[in-house]
C-alpha cells in the first residue's frame, strides 16, 4: 500500500506541474462570472441557470482532467522506458496499476474540491437557500464517478494502442453513459430482436455513471437524498472500480513492456 | 504583374463583401424574416441558433417544474413525447385574468374551439391553477406529468433517487424569476419564436410584478414580428390590466384583430384560440368602460368561435339589455 501511495504521489505532483487544471479552472471561473454578470429583465436574483452552467463546466473539466491524466500514465512510463527501473525495485505490476489509480483519483479529487469551493462561493452569493447535505453528497458522488472513469481509462491504457485514442474513446463512453445510460433499458424495449437483447445486455452490465450525477438535485434545491441510497451508490462505484482495476492488472500482468 | 494580381484580388474581395451586405437582408426579407439583431450569437451560430431556441424554451418549462421533466426518451405508449409546454398552458389559462372564481365562471372566459383537442394536457392543468388550490391538490390532478411510470428494473428504481423524480412547481412568491434567463436566451436564439415573448411577458406582468419589462420585451418581439397577433394581444392585456390604460389597450387589441385577419383568414386551420383571446380581452374592456354596443359586436364574434355559444348568448342578452336601457334613458 505504501508503495502504491508513493507512485500515486508522483501523479499528484504531475497535476501541479501540468497546465490542464489551471486552464480549465480559469475557463470555468471566467465563464461563470461572465454569465453571472448578465442581467435578465432587470432581475439579478436568478441563480439556478448559473448553478446549472457552472456545474456543467465542472463536470466537463473534471472528466477531462481525470481521463487525460489517466490515459497517459502507463503508456508514458513505457515510452520513456522509466517503467523498467520502476519495476526493478520491489514494486509489483499490481502496485503500479493501483498506485497510478490512486494518484489519478487523488489528483481528480483535489481538482474537484477546488471546483466545488468555487461553486459554493458562487451559489452562496446568489442563493437564498442551500441544501448543504446535497452539496456534500454531490461532491463525494462525483469523486466516486471519477474513480470509476479513472479505473475504466486505466484499463483502456493497457488495451488501446495510443493514449489519444484511449482518451477519445473514454470521453465518448463516459459522456454517452451519462447522457443515455438511464434510458437505454427503455430504448431496448422498443427494438426488435436481436438488437433488444444486445442492448439490454449492455444496459445491465455497463457502469451506470448517471447514478453519480446529482446536478439537477443541486440546481433545483431538492431535498437531500437518503444516506442509504448515497452509500449504495458509493458501493456500486467501488465494485465497478475494483472490477476495472482487476481487469487492468490481469491484462497488464502478461503485457510485454515494449511499445 | 504581381501588384495587378493583388489589386484584382482585393477588388474581388471588396465586391464579394458588398454583394453579401446587399443580398443578405433582401434574402431575409424574401423569406419573411426581418433581419435579427447583430449580436454575437446570431453572428457565430447563424440560422442554426433557431434549433437551440426550442431547447431553451423547454428548459424554462423544466425549471418551472423544478427539474422534473420528461426527456426526449420519455414517450407515451402511442409514441408521442410527453409533456406539453406547461408555461404556455399557464399563460393561456391566464389565472391572473380570472383573479376571482366568479370571473372565471364568466361565459366570456369559456375555452374556445380548437384548443380542447390539442391541449388535453393543458386542460387538466387549467382546473387547478390560479384558483387558490394547494400544491398538493394541484399535483394530484397532474397525472399527465407522471411520465416516469413504474420503475422497470432495479437500475431504473435506484437511479430515480439521484434526479428530481417528484413533481413540484416553483413557488408563487419566490423562485419564478428562475425561468426568465432561459426565455430571454430562447428569444435571442430565435427572434421569430412568438410564444417566447408572450409567455415571458405573461410571467413578468402577472407573477413577477414587472409590467414595464413585459412591455419592453413585447415591443422587442413586435419589432421583429410585426404581424404576430399574439404579441399584440398580450401587449393589449398589459395595458388594460397592469397599466390601466384602456384607450391604448383597445387600440392595440383592435390592431391584433386586423393582424389576425391578415395572417389567419386564408389558413385551413386558423388560430381560433388566439382570436378568442383577443375578443375576450376586448369584451372585458367594453364591460369595464360601459361600451355595451361595441361589446355586443365583440360577443357576436365570440359566439361564432366559442364551443359554448349558449353561454355567450346569455351574456349577449345582458349586453343588449344594457344597450336598450341606455337608449330608453336618452
Amino acid at each position: 500500500m505504501r508503495t502504491s501511495w508513493a507512485i500515486g504521489g508522483l501523479v499528484v505532483k504531475e497535476l501541479y506541474r501540468r497546465k490542464d487544471f489551471y486552464v480549465l479552472f480559469v475557463l470555468t471561473a471566467v465563464l461563470t462570472i461572465l454569465l453571472g454578470s448578465m442581467n435578465f429583465f432587470g432581475d439579478i436574483s436568478a441563480a439556478r441557470y448559473l448553478k446549472e452552467l457552472c456545474l456543467l463546466l465542472i463536470w466537463i473539466s473534471v472528466m477531462v482532467i481525470a481521463i487525460a491524466t489517466t490515459a497517459r500514465q502507463i503508456p508514458a512510463e513505457m515510452e520513456q522506458r522509466t517503467i523498467f527501473p520502476l519495476l526493478a525495485k520491489p514494486v509489483t505490476r499490481w502496485h503500479l496499476v493501483f498506485g497510478k489509480f490512486l494518484g489519478c483519483w487523488a489528483a481528480s479529487c483535489i481538482a474537484l474540491a477546488v471546483f466545488y469551493l468555487f461553486f459554493g462561493v458562487v451559489s452562496a452569493a446568489r442563493e437564498k437557500e442551500i441544501v448543504f447535505a446535497n452539496y456534500a453528497y454531490a461532491l463525494v458522488l462525483q469523486a466516486a464517478f471519477a474513480a470509476v472513469v479513472i479505473a475504466m481509462t486505466l484499463l483502456g491504457s493497457v488495451t488501446i494502442s495510443t493514449p489519444s485514442a484511449n482518451t477519445t474513446l473514454s470521453l465518448i463512453v463516459a459522456g454517452s453513459v451519462l447522457f443515455v445510460g438511464r434510458h437505454l433499458g427503455q430504448i431496448a424495449q422498443r427494438l426488435d430482436e436481436p438488437v433488444r437483447t444486445l442492448l439490454q445486455l449492455v444496459y445491465f452490465t455497463m457502469p451506470h455513471l448517471e447514478f453519480f450525477d446529482m446536478r439537477d438535485m443541486l440546481v433545483h434545491n431538492r431535498a437531500a437524498i437518503s444516506f442509504a441510497w448515497f452509500l449504495g451508490a458509493l458501493g456500486y462505484a467501488m465494485l465497478y472500480s475494483a472490477f476495472f482495476l482487476c481487469a487492468t492488472w490481469l491484462v497488464f500482468r502478461r503485457k510485454a513492456l515494449t511499445l | 504583374m504581381n501588384r495587378l494580381a493583388y489589386f484584382a484580388l482585393m477588388a474581388l474581395f471588396a465586391s464579394c463583401f458588398t454583394a453579401s451586405t446587399v443580398l443578405a437582408p433582401r434574402f431575409a426579407e424574401r423569406n419573411g424574416r426581418r433581419p435579427g439583431r447583430g449580436d454575437l450569437l446570431s453572428v457565430v451560430l447563424g440560422d442554426s441558433r433557431r434549433l437551440f431556441a426550442n431547447h431553451f424554451f423547454l428548459k424554462a418549462d423544466a425549471y418551472f417544474h423544478s427539474g422534473y421533466y420528461p426527456s426526449i426518451f420519455d414517450v407515451k405508449d402511442e409514441g408521442k413525447v410527453r409533456g406539453d409546454v406547461h408555461l404556455v398552458s399557464e399563460q393561456e389559462s391566464d389565472p391572473h385574468d380570472a383573479a376571482s372564481k366568479e370571473e372565471h365562471q364568466d361565459p366570456a372566459h369559456e375555452p374556445v374551439k380548437g384548443k380542447d383537442k390539442e391541449q388535453d394536457h393543458d386542460h387538466d392543468h387549467d382546473h387547478g391553477h390560479g384558483q387558490g388550490e394547494s400544491d398538493g391538490d394541484r399535483h394530484d390532478q397532474e397525472d399527465e406529468l407522471k411520465f416516469l411510470g413504474k420503475a422497470s428494473d432495479w437500475i431504473d428504481r435506484f437511479g430515480r433517487h439521484f434526479f428530481p423524480s417528484e413533481h413540484s412547481h416553483l413557488e408563487r412568491a419566490t423562485g419564478q424569476e428562475e425561468i426568465l434567463p432561459w426565455l430571454r436566451l430562447a428569444a435571442e436564439l430565435d427572434p421569430n419564436k412568438v410564444e417566447v415573448y408572450t409567455v415571458a411577458a405573461f410571467w413578468l406582468r402577472t407573477r413577477l410584478g414587472k409590467p414595464d419589462e413585459a412591455i419592453q420585451f413585447l415591443r422587442e418581439g413586435w419589432l421583429l414580428n410585426p404581424d404576430a397577433h399574439q404579441i399584440l394581444c398580450e401587449l393589449g392585456k398589459v395595458f388594460a390590466e397592469n397599466r390601466n390604460d384602456p384607450v391604448r389597450a383597445r387600440n392595440v387589441l383592435e390592431l391584433a384583430i386586423v393582424k389576425w385577419r391578415k395572417g389567419e383568414m386564408g389558413k385551413a386551420e386558423p388560430d381560433v384560440f388566439g382570436l378568442g383571446q383577443i375578443v375576450t380581452a376586448l369584451v372585458r374592456l367594453d364591460e369595464s368602460e360601459g361600451r355595451w354596443q361595441e361589446g355586443v359586436g365583440h360577443l357576436e364574434l365570440l359566439k361564432t368561435i366559442s364551443p359554448n355559444p349558449d353561454k355567450i348568448e346569455i351574456l349577449l342578452k345582458e349586453f343588449r339589455g344594457k344597450v336598450s336601457g341606455k337608449g330608453k334613458d336618452r
